[in-house]
Order: C-alpha cells, then structure tokens, then sequence
C-alpha cells in the first residue's frame, strides 16, 4: 500500500472536560462525553475555531453506550442501575444549561389525553423505553433519526415521530418493527435508511428491511428472489449458535463470504413480526485473528458502519419538523474491521468488496466517511483514502467510462495518505470535518516515561508527555480538524508534480486520488451554493485538465482517458492544444492527445480555433497522420485556417475526390473562382457524391437541432445546384440525414430568396428525386405526402412566382414509376385551355402522380376539397380521383356536364372489364336525355351517341342490344349499328 | 466497579397539592413560589450532597398527584432508593391516603422486602394556623406502619426541609450500608470497563 505524506489533518483542540472521559460521541455541532462514573453528561460544542462547554446533564444510571442523532437532536443511551439496563432518550437536552433545572420524565408512546401543559419547551425531557430484554447495543438512522435497538434476541425499531400539541411539536417514538434473531448475539449495530447491519465478535450480517406496503421500495434490489419473510429454520442454525455452551475446545467456524440470497445458509434467523420483509444483502464470518496472542479483544471484529452516499441535485429540507427526509440514497457503503484487515462493501444494484485495507498494525477502530478511512492504532491515527465517489458515480450517472466523462476505476489501490503520531489512541469518532479522538496513556507506562523522560515539557503537539513534577491529567479528548478538501487537493496535486517528469505510477495515482476527493465532496448533499462550492467546481475542473495532461501524454491502452477528462475540464481546445504544446519537450505528440484532437475534431463543436491554433493542428495532423488531413480540414473548428497554407498541405495529399473538394472549398475561399471549378471537374458526379458522403461537413455543419449549411454549399447552389440535390438524396438514402434535417438544410439554404414561399424549389427538387431513388415504403408515403401537399398549395394560388424545377413532369415520368402515364381523356380535357403555368408542371405532375401505382387516392381526399372545380384542369383531378375510387357513373356525370368531348376517351379507356354495364345502363340513357332535352348544339352528344352504340353492338347479343335501345329514336339512326351487330354474331 | 453508584433516587409520592414539588424546589434551590403549576407526569432535579465526607448525588423525582396522572408516573417508581410519603397537615384527606400511596409505591416499585424499605413521612404546610392532623395523629401512623421516621416540614418557610432530605440520604445509606461502596466523583476511573485495555509498552 502506498503511503504519502500529506496533510489531511489541520488543527486540533482540547476538549475541556474536567474528568477523564468514559464515553463520547457526537453530531451536527456537538461533543457529548460522560464521566464521573458514567453518570453525567457534559456537552462541548465544537465551530471553526473553538471548543467549549455548552451544558451538562445528569442521567439515571451509569451510560455504558450512548449516540447521538442529528434528525430528532436527541442523545440516546443504554444505561445501567442496580444491575438493570435502560433505553432512555434525552431530547430538548439544549435546555440543561437554562435555569430551569428541573427534568421531566416519560414513557414513550406519548399519551394524547393527558394534557401536558406543564412540559415547557425550555425544560429537558427524558424518555423511557422500557423494553423486554436488556437492550446490548444502539444505532440511529443519520437520514430519519431511527433508533434500532439491538438485544439479545431481537432488533427492536423505534421510529421518531413528532406530535403537535398546543401548537409545539413534541418529539416521540413509535415502537416500528421487532425482528427476532437466531444464532447471532448483536455487540454492535448500524442502521441507516431501512439498512440494518449487526455484528458479533466475528460474525456481520448486513440486511434491508422492506415494508411490504411499499412495493417501489422493493423494486430497487435487482434480485428479488432474495426478499423473503425469513422464518426461523431449524436446518439453518446447524452453525455456531447450536454447539454447546460449555464446551471446553475452542471451536472456529470457517470463515466465509455470503452474498444476498447465500446469505440464508449463515445460519442467523431473522424474522419479523409483522408481514415486513428481510432482505439480506451481506454475510461474513471470521476465524480468530491470533496473530497477537490468544487474547479475545485482540481478535474480534470492530467498528461496523453503514455509510450512505446521496443522489446529487436533489434538495432536501431542512425543516426538522418534517420527519419524512428528501435526501435519497443512491448507494450505501459497509465497513467493518477485523484489527489488521479492514473491509469496505458497496451496497447498491450489487453487493461488492470495494477495498481491502491492510494496517501496518493492530487497530482499535475506524471511522469511514465519503472521503477518507480514518483508523487508530494504538499510536497512530491513519488516514486511508476510499473508493466510494467512484463506486458512487458509477451507480448514478450511466455516461460514466464513455467518451463523454470519466473517472478513476473503484478498483484502484487505496492508499495511505498521512500516518500521524499520537500517544495512547483508545477511541475515535467523525462529524462534519472534525475528527474526536481520546488518547489515555497506560498508567505503568507514564511512570516508564516518567523516569526516561521526565524533563521533557508538555508542548501543543500531540503527542502528551507526561512530567513528573505536573499532575496533568494522563489522558485527553482531541478535536482534530480535517484539512478543507481544496486544501488537501491542492497539496496533493503539488505532490504528485514532483513525481511528473519521472512518469512514475506514484504521480497519476495521487492525481486520481485528488480528483476522487474532490468528487466526493461535491456529492454532499448539504453542500450549498457558496464561496466552497465554487471552489470545489473549479478544482474538479482543474483535477480534470490535470489528468487530462496526464493521460494525453500516455502511449498506453489508457490514454484514450485524456478525451473524457479533457472534456470534463470544460477548457476549450485551444487552452488544450496550447498546454499540450506548450509542455511537450518531445518532438511528436502523446498517443492520448490525438486521439482527443481527432475526437474533438470529429464532434460537431461551437468553438472556432483561432487562425494561429488552427495552423498549428494542421502541422501536427500533417507530422504524424497526413491521411487525417482532409477530414481535419473539414471540422467547423478549422473555419479560421488561412487557406493558402492549407492549400499547401492539400498539395502534398494523395489526389482524391475528397481533397478536390477541400482545395475547390479552400479555393472559393480565397476567390479564386476558376481554379475551384476545375476541382470540381477533375471527378464524376459519383466520386463527388462518395466525398460527400464521407464528409458531409462540407455542406453542412449541425448545431443542436439547427442544420447550417456550409458556404460550399451556398456556392453549389448557384454553379451547380443539381449536383448539390444529388449529394442530399445520396446522403438521405444513406442514412447521414433525415429527411427533417434535409428540409433545414433547403430551408436555410434557401431562406432569402423564397420569402414568399415556405417550401423552397430546391426542397421540392431534392423530393422529387429522392422518389426517383425509390426510397423505403414509409419515407416515400412521407416524400409523397408532402410533394401532393406542395403541388395543390401551388395550383390553389395560380398567381405564384414561377420557378423552374429541376426536372420536368415528363423527365419525372421517365425516371421512376411512382409518376404515371397521363390518360388521353386527361389530355383533351385540357388540351382546349390554355394551360395554366406549364413552366412549373405541377398540374402535370399532380396528375401523373395520381394516375401512377405508388400514390394511395384516398389519402389525398383531404387536399381535394381545397381544389377547386373552375377550369376542366382542375376539375380532371377531381375526376381522375373519383375514377380512382370506382366512382365512374358520377365522373361520367360530371364529364357531361362540364366537358362532353372527353366524354367516349374517358368511357373508353377507363371503363374496363366488369364494368362495362355502365356504357349502356349509364351512358346511353344520358347521352339520350340529353339530346332530348337540349333543342341544338347537341352535336358533340350525338357523336358521342354514335360511339356509344358502336361500342354495345360489339359488346352485346342481338336481344339485350335491341332491349336497351330507346323506345323513342328514329330507326334510321339506330339500325346501322343493330345490322352491324347481326354481321358481327353471323361471322362467329 | 461496584454495581451500586453514588445516585440515590427519592421519590415524593402523596396527593395533588401537598406541596411536594415545593418541598423539592425549597431543597434544592431554595426558593418557593406560591404560584407553582401542578406537577405533570414526573419530574426530577439533581441535589449534590456530601455524607460523611462522600459526595453522593441525590436525584429527587418529584410526581403528579392527581389520580388522572397516574399512568403517568407509576412506571417510574422503579429503582427508587427512598420513598418520601407527604402529607399536608390542613388537609386529613391527604393523611388518611398515606396508606393508599404507600401501597401504589410498593406494588409499582416491585419492592422485595416492603418492611425494610426506607420511607419517610412528610406532614407539609405547618405555617397554616388551621390544622385537621395532630402531631400525635400523624406519629401514631408513623409508628404502626413500619416506624418510620416523620418530619413536620413548610416549604414556605424552610422549615425542616433540609433535615427531611438528609436524613432520607441518612436512611439509605444506613439501610443498604453502602457508604462504604460510595465512590467518589472527583476520583477518576481509568479502568473503562467496555472497552479492551491493551498491554503497555
């Protein structure tokens, strides 16, 4: 394990308490320490820079443990009198130090109907909980101010809850839960937000309660098979708890490791009261660590503690009258030690060893906090570093290990940050940034320095000497305060440059640790919006740039790290490129930073570099990777590069139609105007088209959901714009765009010049060639929706400004199917008007496109309505639509009406097999009618009469021809055409 | 270290407005408002004391008297070290209910040998001219049940307050014979029972 020598620890005080402390503890602003026998209370409260009494208070018995909650401000203990232990809970214990002196007392479960208008708010309250075993060990929840209570056969839950009474809220407890247990007698336990971890001298089990009412509490453990009401079993306890008692051998259990659903063979029984839920997450058994000597306490496991880490960007209140917190835990950590090993687990989607830590020495105890693992020897306070921002980070945010963000791998080394010197260390504990620690010299040891040493003077370090000549006491109470995380960053980013021109592991492993800090305590959730956060922010931004150097320079499998970090920095890539090139002392560049150059490059970026920067990555690209070249030139950072020196580059490249392109754009850049033709001329339409496709950024560049055309592409526009269509319906057709994107591209390529109009010519050229590429079913019912919706819009204002298309209505015909034949009968309906706009053809192409196979009539209905039936070409849509819904007897109608002379080209090439009743049961009786009814100028009906009857003598028999005759025609006018008919069946 | 501590716990025990809560705030910080609220469950103050040269801790539990509040403070009778049974002398109801609060005390403090409980017998309120409770009267009650000692007090005037107290510390400690086990709060312990002591170097 490597060891630094930073400085986590800043500076340390007294505790001024007047007897040798027997317990302590604290929380939010508090050091609460019992001495005289146990029997009293004293409070010290602890800010920035001093240390002192606050109050005390006398308790009921002697204190054997106590704790302290910041949620309900209540310190809980465990008591004992006359032999008896007690569970009492002191609250309003702030009140000691007023006059009123006197205490009142309660049971808990407060009784409404008492009216308690004696208990003032000034006045200290003491709650009894009487329970029915003697209560072994207590824990309370840091995010609802819960209190387990762990007894011999059962863990008892004790939930805080607040009663309103005449307007104060009056803090008590609700007895929540009992779990019985087998085969495990708790000494200590840990409880924090439904998370429950207990332990016996060489056994920890770790479990989560669920209540069955929530069942969205339940869905957060992937594995649900492992949430069961756990019932004792009798085969499970085959283990420690049945051997017996009085055995005179030493019996050591193997050890073992349990995770989640394992965890049912350990052989501890846990079984609620009620229909709440168990789920184990964790089990772990030890053989006796003997390496001291056989001495019990030297072997045994200490210092369990579950440690929560919060989902960031969450507000919580900070009223404590709501019980109900907002923090939400996103992962919790679990520590436990045995005295040379210390374990650290993540508790989150999984159950996993995070760390081992291996001490140099024997330890006492631990306290784990997001940042660090601070362990006491008995000589020695070490600050170990922690993996739990990584594991934390890596639950929340899934963009985790891409290109986008890093950070340092949970699988890491941990490492020792400072081993600091301290006399007699016995117990430690943790709050906010300040660590409590209580040092007590061995009384036969004092009077071994007393001899060697006896002139040696008390000084402020903390290392306590003890003079003969003094009666100074020979222990104290230290608060020692933790270095601010910018500090120790700092510190150690300073450490690891004197590590940097060596390229040792030492450097980017303290870079990695300084940077996992500063993560973790930007994670705090009671971090607010301050002068600190500001700076964290920018140390983190800085830890990133630092390790984005680091990785830049890198030629190994990690060096792809320097563009994830580089990114998290948030320096633009000009400051990147000029810190890279300003501290390389090598010629050529780390393999990590072109990797992050052509990533960046790749990316769509707002940045623009400046002409100098630019120049300066077109050397390098040219240096080391000339085939980069054009691609590079092609980023919209490159916008500024001085064309001329690029040009010069572009000369050196391998001829291409790719590199043709850069030059002509290059070119155009510096108005040389006959110079970017001729590189255009030098390929095929198809070489363009494959440049572009390998380059779109040439004509267009994408910022957010804008589509920005490219100036090359404005230049297309006007030279060569069907070159610029056939680039977009190639790039449509191979997936580089939408179809969305490329109406944005038409739109902002268009934008001045249609103002009228809100679909450009272009946009309509680019659909309709799109169609000639036949595109997927679903993009061409889309392309023909909108070409149909944009030809009508263009026939209801016949006014418009005429543009000329790129194709004609014909050379669409020739070019795919989806454009039809045009129908004789069509043609002369509209062959007598003068046709309306023939330069534009959207009638013409409307048409085709409804007489064609791709086009389904009942779609374009809606937009019918809009036409109007004013001239025969408007009214032929009509008509070709209902011809196409089989509506022939109504288009007949409506042909009579308006346009007699395409009345037998419409019959004759429209009414087909099938339907040929409708000649003589349709047609005939309204030509008829209507030469009846109208008294001259019914030539065009009686032609029409004429090729009627030619066409049902060829169709019918001698019978059905002479029935469907009129009764009223002249004879003359009817038999040639019955004697033709006889000449027709005497010929078969 | 001994199981016994130097805390000795004295409950007061008698009816609603005998003064038992006067009686304290007279000891402990001698003063005595008229105008003291009842007493509301259980409440207790910290008298520190030095018997025969050891300093005892004296925690006095001052009840509610009234019937409604007896859920109230039954469940901490437990553990007392001393029982003071009040009564005020201008009040014979609140006399003849010794018997009655004596009973209360031993069934809810679990007491084990009822006969050998140190009790003390307070008669309060001896400024008031206009007495129902003779000093013979109240002696004789002493007498026939269990021979306890009895004190005629006023909280008012501090009459016999100080001596009432002490001579329940006196009872306890001459009962249970423990000033021998006292322990001295101004000695410290360095023997932390719960946690392992290491071997010196």
């Amino acid at each position: 394990m490597r060891l630094y020598n930073c400085h986590p620890f800043g500076s340390q005080r007294i505790v001024p308490t007047m007897q040798a402390p027997d317990l302590f503890c604290c929380g939010r602003d508090s050091v609460f320490v019992t001495s005289a026998g146990g029997c009293k209370v004293e409070v010290f409260t602890v800010c920035q820079d001093l240390c002192q009494r606050l109050c005390s208070f006398s308790t009921l018995g002697k204190v054997l443990h106590m704790a302290y909650n910041d949620v309900g401000d209540y310190l809980v203990t465990i008591e004992e009198k006359n032999n008896i232990s007690s569970l009492r809970a002191y609250v309003n214990w702030r009140c000691a130090s007023n006059e009123n002196p006197r205490v009142s007392v309660r049971m808990v479960g407060f009784k409404m109907k008492s009216p308690h208008i004696g208990s003032s708010k000034d006045q200290m309250e003491i709650i009894e909980m009487p329970l029915s075993e003697p209560p072994l060990c207590i824990a309370c929840c840091p995010l609802q101010g819960d209190l387990l209570v762990g007894c011999k056969s059962k863990l008892i839950i004790f939930h805080l809850k607040y009663i309103s009474i005449q307007d104060s809220l009056i803090l008590d407890f609700d007895c929540a839960l009992i779990l019985h247990i087998t085969g495990i007698c708790p000494v200590q336990a840990s409880f924090c937000a439904g998370y429950i971890g207990i332990m016996s001298d060489l056994e920890v089990l770790v479990m989560k309660v669920v209540s069955t009412l929530s069942e969205t509490q339940l869905t957060t453990h992937q594995d649900m098979s492992e949430v069961e009401a756990f019932q004792e079993k009798d085969n499970l306890s085959t283990s420690a708890s049945q051997l017996p008692e009085s055995c005179d051998f030493v019996i050591c259990q193997r050890p073992m490791e349990l995770i989640s659903e394992e965890c049912k063979m350990c052989g501890i029984g846990v079984s609620p009261e009620d229909c709440t839920q168990v789920c184990h997450l964790l089990y772990r058994r030890f053989a006796p660590d003997f390496t001291e000597g056989i001495h019990v306490e030297n072997t045994r496991l200490h210092s369990l503690q579950l440690l929560p880490m919060y989902k960031t960007g969450i507000s919580f209140a900070t009223d404590p009258k709501s019980a109900t917190p907002q923090k939400e835990v996103l992962v919790m950590f679990c520590f436990f030690s045995m005295p040379h090993t210390g374990f650290l687990y993540s508790i989150g989607s999984t159950v996993k060893l995070l760390s081992l830590y291996q001490y140099p020495e024997t330890s006492q105890q631990a306290v784990l906090t997001p940042q660090f693992l601070h362990v006491i020897t008995r000589n020695n306070l070490q600050c170990f570093t922690v993996r739990c921002s990584a594991a934390a980070v890596r639950e929340e945010d899934p963009y985790i290990d891409t290109t986008m963000k890093s950070c340092p791998p949970v699988s890491m080394d941990v490492c020792t940050l400072r081993m600091q010197l301290f006399i007699g260390l016995k117990a430690i504990a943790h709050f906010k940034n300040y660590l409590i620690i209580l040092t007590k010299t061995n009384m036969e040891a004092t009077e071994e320095r007393r001899v060697s040493t006896s002139q040696r003077q008390r000084s402020k370090k903390p290392v306590k000497n003890k003079t003969a000549q003094d009666a100074e006491p020979n222990w104290n109470l230290y608060v020692v305060s933790t270095t601010p995380t910018v500090q120790l960053y700092k510190e150690m980013v300073e450490y690891s440059k004197r590590y940097e021109t060596a390229k040792t592991q030492g450097s980017i492993h303290l870079l990695n640790e300084a940077h996992l800090l500063v993560r973790a305590a930007l994670m705090d959730p009671n971090l607010e919006e301050s002068l600190a956060k500001t700076e964290l922010v920018a140390a983190f931004k800085e830890s990133c740039a630092h390790l984005g150097d680091w990785f830049s320079r890198l030629g190994t499998k990690h060096s792809h790290l320097a563009l994830p970090y580089y990114k998290m920095s948030c320096l633009s890539i000009s400051d990147i490129i000029n810190r890279v090139v300003g501290m390389e002392m090598l010629p050529g560049y780390g393999r990590g930073f072109l990797f992050y150059l052509k990533h960046v490059l790749f990316e769509e970026q707002d940045e623009q570099l400046s002409e100098a920067v630019a120049v300066k990555v077109i050397e390098i690209f040219n240096a080391v990777d000339k085939a980069q070249l054009p691609h590079v030139l092609c980023s919209p950072c490159l916008a500024h590069v001085c064309p001329t020196k690029a040009m010069v580059y572009l000369q050196n490249l391998q001829p291409s139609a790719l590199v043709s392109l850069i030059k002509a754009n290059m070119a155009r850049r510096m108005n040389d105007l006959d110079t970017c033709k001729n590189e255009i001329q030098h390929h095929s339409e198809m070489m363009l088209l494959c440049a572009f496709m390998d380059e779109p950024r040439l004509l267009m560049n994408h910022k957010g959901k804008e589509v920005i055309p490219t100036a090359l592409a404005f230049y297309f526009k006007d030279t060569v714009p069907g070159l610029l269509v056939a680039s977009l319906v190639a790039l449509h057709e191979n997936n580089k765009i939408s179809l969305t994107e490329a109406e944005l591209f038409f739109q902002a390529l268009c934008e001045k010049m249609d103002d009228e109009d809100n679909v450009p010519q272009m946009l309509v050229d680019f659909w309709e060639a799109r169609l000639s590429a036949y595109p997927p079913e679903s993009v061409l019912q889309d392309i023909l929706f909108k070409l149909t919706s944009y030809y009508v819009w263009r026939i209801c204002r016949p006014h418009h400004l005429c543009v000329k298309p790129l194709r004609s209505p014909e050379d669409l015909r020739n070019s795919c199917s989806h454009f039809g034949l045009i129908s004789p009968w069509i043609s002369k309906m509209v062959s007598k008007e003068s046709a309306l706009c023939n330069h534009c053809g959207e009638f013409l192409k409307l048409q085709s496109l409804l007489s064609g196979p791709s086009m389904d009539v009942k779609l374009f209905l809606p937009f019918l309505k809009l036409i109007p039936e004013d001239s025969n070409s408007s009214l032929s849509i009509h008509i070709l639509c209902a011809t196409r819904l089989m509506q022939y007897e109504k288009s007949i109608d409506k042909l009579l009406d308006c346009c007699p002379e395409a009345i037998i080209a419409y019959a004759k090439h429209e009414v087909k097999e099938g339907s040929q009743t409708i000649w003589w049961n349709k047609l005939l009786p309204e030509l008829c009618n209507r030469i009846r009814s109208s008294q001259s100028n019914n030539e065009v009906f009686i032609s029409s009469l004429k090729d009627t009857l030619e066409i049902m003598a060829m169709e019918l028999d001698t019978k059905d021809f002479l029935n469907a005759l009129p009764d009223d025609g002249t004879a003359a006018f009817f038999l040639p055409y019955l004697l033709n008919q006889s000449k027709k069946k005497l010929t078969f | 270290m001994s199981a016994k501590s130097s805390l000795l716990k004295i409950i007061l025990l008698g009816d609603g407005g005998v003064g038992k809560s006067s009686l304290m705030n007279r000891y402990v910080t001698n003063k005595f408002d008229t105008q003291l609220f009842h007493t509301i469950g259980v409440e207790f103050l910290n008298k520190e004391l030095e018997v025969d040269g050891h300093l005892v801790t004296m925690q006095i539990w001052d009840t509610a008297g009234q019937e409604r509040f007896r859920s109230l403070r039954t469940p901490f009778y437990r553990g007392s070290d001393c029982c003071l049974l009040t009564f005020s002398v201008d009040d014979s109801q609140s006399f003849q209910n010794l018997t009655n609060w004596k009973k209360e005390f031993i069934y809810y403090a679990d007491v084990k040998d009822p006969d050998s409980f140190p009790f003390v017998i307070l008669g309060n309120k001896i400024d008031i001219t206009d007495r129902q409770v003779s000093v013979e009267e109240a002696q004789a009650w002493c007498r026939d049940n269990g021979n306890n000692p009895y004190f005629e007090t006023s909280a008012k005037d501090a009459t016999n307050v100080a001596a009432a107290f002490e001579e329940a510390v006196r009872r306890v400690l001459a009962i249970e014979d423990r000033s021998d086990q006292l322990i001295n709060t101004d000695t410290v312990n360095l023997h932390r029972k719960p946690k392992p002591t290491t071997a010196c170097c």
